[in-house]
């Protein structure tokens, strides 16, 4: 996975592709975060968004990069106004990590 | 009848190349990575599990996690001091993303004073002025990415993307071309929209052209994105590739029918130079009546054109040929202005007058002197006009001096699908009596006619004076992926006869291919705009257009 991270990261979008297509049917959410980005990389704004959106059920620990991320997918396909719900909903849980920060404080 | 002028409004750029801008940033900030050529050749990957198969994405789409409930508007900002700057840098982002652009800009300037040169706070805030049209501001931030990381390509894409919104579109382009040049050679360009459309804003058809051709080519564009390219490229095509036009026009009235045959052809010599030829043909056809003989007239004329374009804001058009009335020639010069609005003054030599059935049948002509001007008030209003004065002509005899004036005013109430104005306009027009010999009607008339009535006759070739004023509207839509339609009708209060009058017109274009144009088109009025005016009038006509 690291190397289809690095491939995807250089540039070297359908290498990455296919190391991660035999892994498609994890459920693990590295891979499908990781599946989300190569497929956003490779244009493929639909299976990102799919890949994506399995990772955010995941209830992942980066929730608000992850909501992010899903608002640069449907910004890359033209839905602005979606983009802009998934871009509020990251910056909701980012203000909300922050206070929980600031209360340990 | 028809609007004399016409011209669409200035278009922003378009919304799709907007967010375009915004996806540069996000390498930078680890979220969506653009695609680029691979360095190496490419592996092809196994064919790839169809969606449905993949079990993790059966239930697809996957329901999202309801997000928390919180305000981002009312949050006290001192709240995100003392965090560490990439939980700022996201913050920013997320704040400009979700358009409030006070916080963001706040954000932002607090993490400039403490890293004056955090390259990922500049991108945003570049990205953030340009989205807000603060051009001024995003020139600023540009040119101080450039200064901090000059071998940068984003931060030299977004001092080109603000010169480009600043209207200095020259600029923009040489900016991308270097860019393109210097570190793109053998990649696919990120920035070829861009490249395009500042090539385009530059009026620089050529380099437009060939931008848009490689992004089609070469570039993974989302559907609207590739029509929307390929529309600009079409017009592109059929602006500036050589293209012959030959249409024919019918006016049918009740006296007789006017038919005029039209063949022109133009294409770039150089980049700023246009040449090509036109010739015509008319066909007045007279019925005759009590004092008129019945008879067909023709006249033609050819010659050449040429077009130059002398800069973005300065072009003029000479034209040069000869026919039956004699030598012919004309030439204007038209100033530019910002926002499409336009000044152009023309001055044309022996030009065909077309007053009215019985002039066109005598080879009536006229040397004219006009101003056209183009004035667009705001994205939906906009108004044109023209004065005139000419001279006329029989024979090369003076026989009558004219003057006239024109003004629209139309209010655009859809710009696209389908583009529909509606419109006011005043028409004047004025010409002294006309001094002639009455010999000159003899081809046309009863040789058994006493002068008085020749003189009668000759009276009437002009109109002495014609006021009109009245509303129209003017539809154009593309009903299918290659018909277009365009329509326009009104209603006019005619001074001199005191009635109202109303016209309707309907034109088919259909390309059967994308280089071939089919015409057709016809039109009613209930009085004919011409001495003709007792008449109604119906016009048929036809057309092809072929882009090489």
């Amino acid at each position: 996975m690291n190397h289809a991270r690095i491939l995807s990261t250089s540039g070297k979008i359908k290498e990455a592709i296919a190391i991660i297509t035999p892994h498609l049917n994890s459920r693990n959410p590295e891979v499908l975060k990781l599946a989300a980005q190569v497929f956003a990389a490779a244009g493929e704004h639909r299976k990102a968004e799919m890949f994506q959106r399995a990772f955010l059920a995941t209830e992942p620990k980066d929730l608000p990069q992850a909501w992010g991320f899903l608002g640069d997918i449907y910004l890359s396909r033209g839905s602005k106004i979606e983009a802009k719900r998934a871009y509020k909903h990251g910056l909701q849980e980012l203000i909300l990590d922050v206070r929980a920060r600031n209360e340990k404080k | 009848m028809k609007p004399a002028l016409h011209s669409s409004p200035p278009r922003s750029r378009p919304a799709r190349q907007r967010w375009l801008l915004l996806l540069a940033l996000c390498p930078s900030l680890a979220l969506v990575p653009r695609a680029q050529s691979p360095s190496t050749p490419p592996v092809l990957p196994p064919p790839a599990a169809p969606l449905q198969n993949i079990p993790v994405l059966q239930d697809s789409p996957t329901p999202l996690p309801e997000g928390r409930e919180v305000s981002i508007t009312g949050v006290n900002e001192a709240e995100f001091n003392g965090l560490d700057l990439e939980t700022r840098r996201y913050l920013l982002y997320l704040y400009a993303r979700v358009n409030q652009p006070r916080v963001a800009e706040s954000l932002a300037r607090k993490i400039l004073a403490e890293y004056p040169t955090d390259r990922q706070t500049l991108l945003v805030l570049a990205s953030l002025y340009i989205e807000l049209k603060e051009t001024e501001k995003a020139l600023v931030i540009g040119q101080r990415m450039v200064k901090f990381y000059p071998g940068d390509d984003q931060a030299i894409y977004f001092l080109a993307a603000a010169h480009y919104q600043a209207g200095h579109y020259e600029q923009a382009n040489g900016i991308l071309r270097d860019l393109k040049g210097a570190q793109f050679k053998k990649l696919r360009y990120p920035y070829q929209t861009d490249l395009a459309s500042s090539a385009t804003g530059g009026e620089d058809w050529y380099r437009a052209m060939l931008a848009y051709q490689e992004l089609l080519r070469h570039h993974n564009l989302i559907q609207p994105l590739r029509l929307e390219a390929r529309k600009v490229l079409e017009n592109i095509y059929r602006e500036h590739l050589p293209q012959l036009a030959a249409d024919y026009q019918s006016v049918i009235i009740q006296t007789g029918t006017l038919d005029r045959y039209s063949v022109d052809y133009k294409q770039h010599v150089t980049d700023s130079v246009k040449l090509g030829f036109f010739g015509s043909a008319d066909h007045a056809s007279l019925k005759g009546g009590t004092q008129f003989l019945p008879g067909d007239h023709y006249r033609y004329e050819a010659g050449l054109r040429l077009e130059y374009r002398h800069s973005r804001r300065w072009s003029s058009n000479y034209w040069l040929g000869g026919g039956e009335g004699g030598f012919l020639a004309g030439a204007n010069v038209t100033r530019t202005f910002a926002q499409q609005r336009f000044l152009t003054l023309e001055g044309v030599w022996n030009e065909r007058a077309t007053d009215g059935l019985l002039a066109e049948a005598l080879n009536s002509r006229q040397n004219r002197a006009s101003i056209k001007a183009n004035y667009l008030l705001s994205h939906s209003w906009l108004t044109y006009g023209e004065v005139l004065a000419r001279e006329i002509s029989i024979d090369n005899h003076h026989i009558a001096d004219g003057w006239g004036a024109s003004a629209n005013v139309e209010y655009i109430l859809f710009h696209s699908k389908p583009e529909l104005r509606f419109g006011y306009h005043v028409q004047w027009s004025a010409a002294t009596a006309t001094q002639a010999d009455p010999s000159l009607l003899d081809r046309t008339v009863d040789p058994a006619l006493t002068l008085d009535e020749k003189a009668l006759i000759l009276e009437g070739l002009f109109l002495r004076q014609n006021h009109r004023q009245g509303v129209y509207y003017d539809v154009r839509h593309q009903l299918s992926g290659a018909l277009y339609l365009h329509t326009n009708g009104g209603v006019d209060y005619v001074f001199e006869q005191q009635s109202i009058e109303w016209y309707v017109s309907a034109d088919l274009s259909f390309f059967p291919r994308k280089s071939i144009e089919l015409k057709s088109g016809i039109g009613y009025a209930t009085s004919a705009n011409t001495t003709d005016f007792a008449s109604d009038q119906w016009i048929v006509s036809g057309g092809l257009k072929w882009y090489f």
